[in-house]
């Protein structure tokens, strides 16, 4: 490279001058480039200094240096503001203190709006973490299917897979790193007969632990799940079995070995279990080699980590593509990998660990905690710009010594953001005191100590300066734009404007309210449509107690004998499910009109001879099971209604059907519909079995006299055959009830919600009046000295208001129409949404904002106007 | 008379030994002669800004250089006060330095 000419064109190509970027940032600084120039020096000795070292030093340089002037620069203008800063904080505290009640109006309408928002802020976040704190938690999946056709609980999606395919999965597709089977958890009972307890165990294999990262106190992950008889247990088992003995090595359930111990599950974990069993203890022991193998055996969670990068949706074909080859019969099913996070968010899926959350619940918290910020701000807003006279004063001396509009802006900015910071500091008061009854509502655990994470910190710390800003915006605008000539010619009282937007603001606000009230009174309305309903069997005072023991399982019929002898007992059935659990995935075929034979999928549930009648359901062709005809419990079967329409038969009885259970059997009668499951759902078609042995629940219709006492009865009963489970029962309508936990207490949000939205609005309403009636008072005194009535000046005062309202009004209903009938659209059966209801909300909001106003206009209608005249 | 911080004695004594070519780059080279340190430029303007404020120093424009892209640069002078500070701070120092220099620590 010694040819100068070469050398000479290679510098002019290499800019001797600094990046432009880094210039650019230069002539922001405007204050220091006009005083000191510094373009040129950076210009200078960035030359100087690439000369020396060459491109990266005097890149690396410019760099540095602009960023140190950038830093000198944020110090200088701080240093000229902080006087500034200083003088808005006391002239803001001293407006806060003079006006006291729109100070509190301001404070508590945000501290409301944050409280709320605040809460569920912390739920939203929580109900998001699932499943966060598994190592690699981004790269598990679980195999879920659709069955097409297959409807159970109102979805065709299944959270199972077959046996084998963890197995086959990770020894086929390389894109698997590892893959693990479990199965269904369920309660064991530990211990002596009372020192027991129920714990919940899953069934896992080996590579359960080495996917998922468990956090392990005692025992080895590679091993701890190898070979049969192993179990792992929770801390708080362990501790509560052995006392503080070292669990591991001991033997626990007769047959299981300790092999580790495992520190309590998270909550926020779609698992719940106390114990890890090895998988194979499943199956009988002369069984296990078959069942393990069996591709038909579909009652399983699949879970598989993928390696890096991979594809999960094409992945999931793959996966079908293979069960597929093993299994003839789930030849239409779809497979897909759901994310791990994503599985407690999802709730059409069928068998899960633990209950799960709608997304769309989620979806609307979010939006309901922004509406009622939203409210909030609109008060500050109006609230501000409506009693602008009052700082115009202010504004035009500052503005006459020499403010800018900025600095005005700046000004109002800072003490919008001042009063939104002193709002979270009350609303994190108020978190603090709801925190405990808002964690048991939404049945989850929130510690206090969650709140002062730093990211929460820094997020609350983004929505004080976001709704400071936001609300503060206006009103700045507002106030820095009055011409200090006007004001102080005192033509203060057009300085308010006019105040279109304002209405535009309540209306707003109103609206939102109205939609909340209306919404809340619809959910309400469907929860007693759901209660009352009539369910085409009579539900009253049945109490479901559980015979699973083995000793009043065998001792069955005496159990129930000793029963029926008790006073306060009507009658005792047995049965294997009870409405709202009855199982479905039953298949078979029947023989239609012509006597074709037809397959079908249906529900299915067994009874004993007294079920039907314990629960006054209703026989509409043929006849009830019977033990005279001494057979009905071999060949008997019960159809209801939707079974007869979707067969096509004209005559039901004696139409033969064969399934599994019973090879051949007649239908000897057709029960009318009656709602098995959730209301959400339409009745499905059921089969109905007479087996009075295979019998896991016993019905109980008591007396409405004296519950307690029969209560004690039926335990005191159950304790006399009673062997190792103790005592369980439930009330049917409770268990009803329960179906419905989720809509009631969205109901109750709703409720809470409408309430604080309405109150927020009707803060800044009352706000809002009693400024328009301070404004009038000389009016209006002269109105009463002219003769006007206090009822005329009454309707003066209030029209304005109540006009508004009623526009809210209108504008509201078509929303909460359209929301509410898409809610209802859940439910196959549901109540209409009707006028009364609209109505209902108007007149709840028009009354209760004309109690706002009026509590200002009647003072200032009857004020003696002598007195308001004087004013001044 | 107000005191001078170090950085600000030095600057000042920089401005009047560079007599009519002060400006930010030759400041900034006179102190790294001096003292061995570098002087931030960043710093180095807000204590010019202090030095103005006391009103020890005044800036001036110079006329539109010829490269590069024809930009100015801002040259400083000495005031008189500036020169009054100077020689105060100048005696302070002589005062205490030869206190020091009579206990016999040097």
């Amino acid at each position: 490279m010694s040819n100068p000419a070469f050398y000479e064109e290679n510098m002019k190509k290499n800019k001797t001058t600094p990046p432009k970027c880094a210039q650019w940032i230069l002539s922001r600084l405007s204050v220091f480039e006009k005083k000191f120039a510094l373009s040129h020096v950076m210009d200078e000795e960035y030359a100087e200094i690439r000369s020396k070292h060459g491109n990266l030093r005097s890149w690396i340089w410019c760099w540095t240096f602009v960023l140190e002037i950038v830093y000198q620069y944020v110090k200088y203008s701080l240093s000229g503001s902080a006087g500034m800063l200083k003088n808005h904080v006391r002239t803001y505290l001293r407006t806060l203190f003079r006006h006291k009640v729109f100070s509190l109006i301001n404070l508590f309408g945000f501290a409301f709006g944050m409280t709320c928002f605040i809460l569920i802020f912390l739920y939203v976040r929580y109900e998001t973490s699932y499943e966060s704190f598994f190592e690699d938690s981004d790269r598990i999946y679980r195999v879920i299917s659709q069955s097409p056709g297959n409807m159970y609980m109102g979805s065709d999606f299944y959270g199972v897979s077959p046996t084998p395919l963890a197995g086959t999965l990770s020894a086929e597709i390389p894109e698997i790193e590892s893959a693990s089977k479990t199965g269904f958890a369920r309660d064991i009972w530990i211990g002596e007969k009372e020192q027991g307890f129920y714990a919940r165990v899953l069934h896992a294999d080996e590579e359960f632990l080495k996917l998922f990262s468990f956090k392990l106190i005692e025992g080895d992950r590679a091993t701890a799940l190898d070979g049969p008889d192993k179990i792992l247990l929770s801390q708080e088992i362990a501790e509560r079995y052995f006392r503080g003995e070292n669990p591991v090595g001991q033997t626990i359930l007769d047959t299981f070995t300790v092999t580790g111990v495992f520190e309590n599950l998270p909550e926020n974990s779609h698992f719940r279990f106390d114990c890890i069993v090895s998988f194979v203890n499943l199956f009988p022991v002369d069984s296990r080699e078959e069942t393990l193998a069996d591709w038909d055996n579909t009652s399983f969670f699949t879970y598989v980590k993928l390696k890096e990068g991979s594809d999960s949706r094409r992945l999931g074909e793959k996966i079908g593509a293979i069960i597929k080859i093993h299994d003839e019969e789930s030849k239409e099913n779809i497979y897909f990998l759901q994310p791990l996070s994503k599985i407690h968010l999802n709730p059409h899926i069928n068998f899960e660990y633990s209950q799960t959350t709608d997304m769309k619940y989620i979806y609307l918290f979010t939006s309901i905690a922004f509406l009622i910020l939203i409210i909030a701000s609109i008060n500050y807003m109006n609230l501000s710009t409506a009693r602008a006279s009052l700082r115009a004063k202010e504004i035009g001396v500052r503005k006459v010594v020499g403010a800018q509009r900025t600095q005005l802006i700046r000004q109002f900015m800072t003490e919008s953001v001042m009063l939104s910071g002193l709002a979270l500091c009350l609303a994190m008061f108020f978190v603090w005191q709801l925190l405990p009854t808002f964690s048991s509502f939404v049945e989850r655990n929130f510690q206090i100590g969650a709140l002062f994470e730093w990211s929460m910190l820094a997020e609350l710390g983004a929505i004080v300066l976001l709704i400071g800003l936001a609300a503060g915006l206006y009103p700045a605008l507002f106030l820095s734009s009055f011409r200090p000539v006007s004001i102080i010619k005192g033509i203060t009282a057009r300085l308010a404007g006019k105040g279109r937007l304002r209405s535009v603001l309540v209306v707003f606000q109103f609206c939102m309210s109205v939609v909340l009230i209306t919404s809340c009174f619809v959910v309400y309305k469907q929860m007693k449509y759901l209660r009352t309903k009539n369910l085409g069997f009579n539900r009253e005072n049945i109490v479901i107690v559980r015979v699973t023991d083995p000793g009043v399982q065998k001792n069955l019929s005496a159990f129930k004998n000793e029963l029926r002898n008790y006073a306060g007992v009507i009658g005792v059935a047995a049965s294997n499910d009870y409405p709202t659990r009855i199982g479905s995935g039953f298949s078979g075929t029947y023989q239609d009109d012509t006597g074709a034979e037809v397959s079908f999928h249906t529900h299915w549930f067994s009874v004993d001879y007294d079920f039907l009648d314990l629960y006054e359901a209703k026989i509409i062709h043929g006849r009830n099971f019977s033990e005279s005809f001494g057979t009905d419990s071999q060949e008997a079967v019960i159809v209801n209604e939707t079974f007869v329409k979707q067969a096509n038969w004209t005559n039901p009885l004696g139409k033969k059907i064969s399934t599994n259970f019973r090879e051949e059997a007649k239908v000897v009668g057709v029960i009318k519909d009656f709602n098995y499951h959730s209301l959400r759902l339409d009745i499905k078609p059921l089969i109905i079995h007479c087996d009075p042995d295979l019998a896991y629940h016993a019905s109980v219709r008591i007396r409405g006299q004296n519950i307690p006492g029969t209560i004690a009865h039926i335990q005191n009963t159950y304790n006399k055959f009673m062997t190792t489970h103790p005592f369980e029962f439930r009330f049917l309508d409770d268990i009803y009830n329960q179906m419905y936990r989720g809509e009631q207490k969205l109901g109750i949000l709703f409720g809470l919600f409408s309430i604080i939205a309405v109150s927020i609005a009707c803060l800044g309403l009352f706000g809002m009046a009693s400024h328009a009636c301070e404004r009038r008072t000389k009016e209006i005194g002269i109105r009463k000295v002219l003769g006007a009535s206090i009822s005329d000046i009454l309707n003066i005062l209030m029209r304005e208001f109540t006009r508004l309202i009623a526009v809210a009004n209108l504008a509201a209903w078509p929303i909460a129409y359209f929301i509410m009938n898409h809610w209802l659209n859940g439910f196959v059966y549901r109540t209409g949404i009707g006028v009364g209801i609209f109505l209902l909300s108007g007149t709840v909001t028009l009354l209760v904002a004309a109690l706002t106003v009026s509590f200002h206009s009647v003072r200032t209608a009857n004020a003696n106007p002598s007195v308001s005249l004087r004013y001044e | 008379m107000n005191k001078l911080t170090k950085n600000q004695d030095l600057v000042l004594l920089a401005i009047w030994k560079l007599a009519g070519n002060a400006y930010i780059v030759s400041i900034r080279k006179y102190f790294k002669e001096i003292t061995g340190e570098t002087i931030n430029a960043g710093s180095l303007c807000n204590t010019l800004t202090s030095l103005i404020k006391k009103g020890y120093i005044e800036s001036k424009d110079s006329e539109p250089l010829a490269s590069p892209g024809g930009r100015r640069k801002v040259l400083y002078f000495l005031t008189p006060a500036g020169k009054r500070a100077l020689n105060h701070a100048y005696q302070t120092q002589r005062l205490i330095w030869s206190d020091f220099v009579k206990s016999g620590l040097l």
